[in-house]
């Protein structure tokens, strides 16, 4: 008898998300800032509009 | 139904963090409570496409948690790039599906991780709004070393979700004898809430729309025999002018001096016009339009 198709929970629970959220990029705050974003202290992040790259 | 649609939906989930939140909440409102505290970076592009009317473009194959499947949703419609350092420089449009693989292979299976890019700064990095980074919605710089690859959905495909009004009377309506009404509707569950207003008796179409709609009428206070008309009736958009009701029934009393009557109607909408339940009585008699009256209707793109 074959094995049940596993449910899609059971993908997610076992190879969504499971490591941390992955390498970070050295310079990403830089970049964000640079982007035009704010860093909102309180929930650790950058909000706003932002403006097209290049454009600073 | 647009990129632009999409983000602003992305960008309001920003600062959401913690498990069940409302986009884990939405998805396992159709799919299970297993998905409440389940990763949810997946559950967030399906909840943004959702809210900005976007699922024919972004949810081709239908809802999303399960990330590799998303990526194969966009294989199979020959949209997906690898994420090489070239594809991303060239081809990360905002909007993109973008799936990451943290051990950095290039392949759908080994997809952990998924967001939507925000931005292609143009040296083989995207800016993405990711759901479930650190168990938050944030936006985050990624390379493509650690892109496993990406897809453009086609923001140009519409929806085809109907709006659904479903309507009640609520009260009880007198029709004058030899006299009309429309019916006023006491209660409403409606997607958009522009579509009925006008003291609680028209449904409004937002643009052009196909309008299917059903109503059960129960009318009392006659005697058997009496005669009266129903009708789905258009108006003109501020509801003064009356224009076709080419749904029209002609109904007569039981031996009970009642009426209970499906009628059903087929018509385009626009934002020039607008819908409304006509009563024509033909008797000599005020009749009742009985609260328990109550109607649904669809709006579907045109």
């Amino acid at each position: 008898m074959s094995e049940p198709e596993p449910s899609e929970a059971d993908l997610v629970a076992a190879e969504v998300d499971v490591h941390e959220w992955g390498p970070t990029e050295e310079d990403e705050e830089q970049v964000l800032r640079d982007l035009g974003y704010v860093l909102n202290p309180v929930t650790g992040v950058y909000e706003g509009e932002g403006h097209a790259v290049g454009d600073a | 139904m647009s990129v632009q649609s999409m983000l602003a939906a992305a960008r309001a989930s920003l600062g959401m963090e913690g498990r069940p939140n409302a986009i884990t909440r939405d998805y396992a409102k159709r799919h299970g409570d297993e998905f409440l505290k389940a990763a949810w970076c997946d559950q967030a592009v399906t909840y943004w496409a959702r809210k900005s009317d976007n699922v024919a473009a972004v949810l081709p194959n239908g809802d999303r948690a399960y990330t590799v499947w998303h990526a194969q949703d966009g294989q199979k419609l020959g949209r997906w790039f690898a994420g090489t350092a070239a594809n991303v420089k060239a081809h990360a449009k905002p909007g993109a599906i973008v799936f990451f693989d943290w051990d950095g292979r290039d392949a759908v299976g080994g997809v952990d991780h998924v967001g939507v890019v925000e931005r292609n700064l143009g040296d083989g990095r995207v800016q993405t709004i990711e759901g479930n980074t650190g168990d938050a919605c944030k936006r985050r710089v990624r390379a493509a070393s650690v892109i496993a690859g990406f897809w453009n959905p086609d923001y140009s495909v519409e929806d085809d979700v109907p709006e659904v009004v479903s309507l009640g009377a609520g009260v009880d309506q007198q029709v004058p004898a030899n006299g009309e009404i429309v019916v006023r509707w006491g209660t409403e569950y409606v997607d958009d809430p522009k579509a009925h207003g006008d003291n609680g008796v028209a449904v409004l179409a937002s643009g052009s729309r196909w309008c299917l709609c059903d109503a059960l009428v129960r009318i009392g206070g006659l005697q058997p025999g009496d005669g009266l008309d129903v009708s789905w009736a258009r108006y003109d958009r501020d509801g003064k002018k009356f224009l076709d009701d080419a749904w029209r029934l002609t109904c007569h009393a039981g031996p009970d001096g009642r009426i209970e009557v499906s009628l059903g109607g087929q018509f385009g909408l626009g934002t020039d016009n607008q819908l409304r339940l006509r009563i024509v009585n033909g008797s000599p008699r005020v009749a009742v339009v009985e609260k328990a009256t109550m109607a649904k209707v669809a709006l579907f793109k045109r």
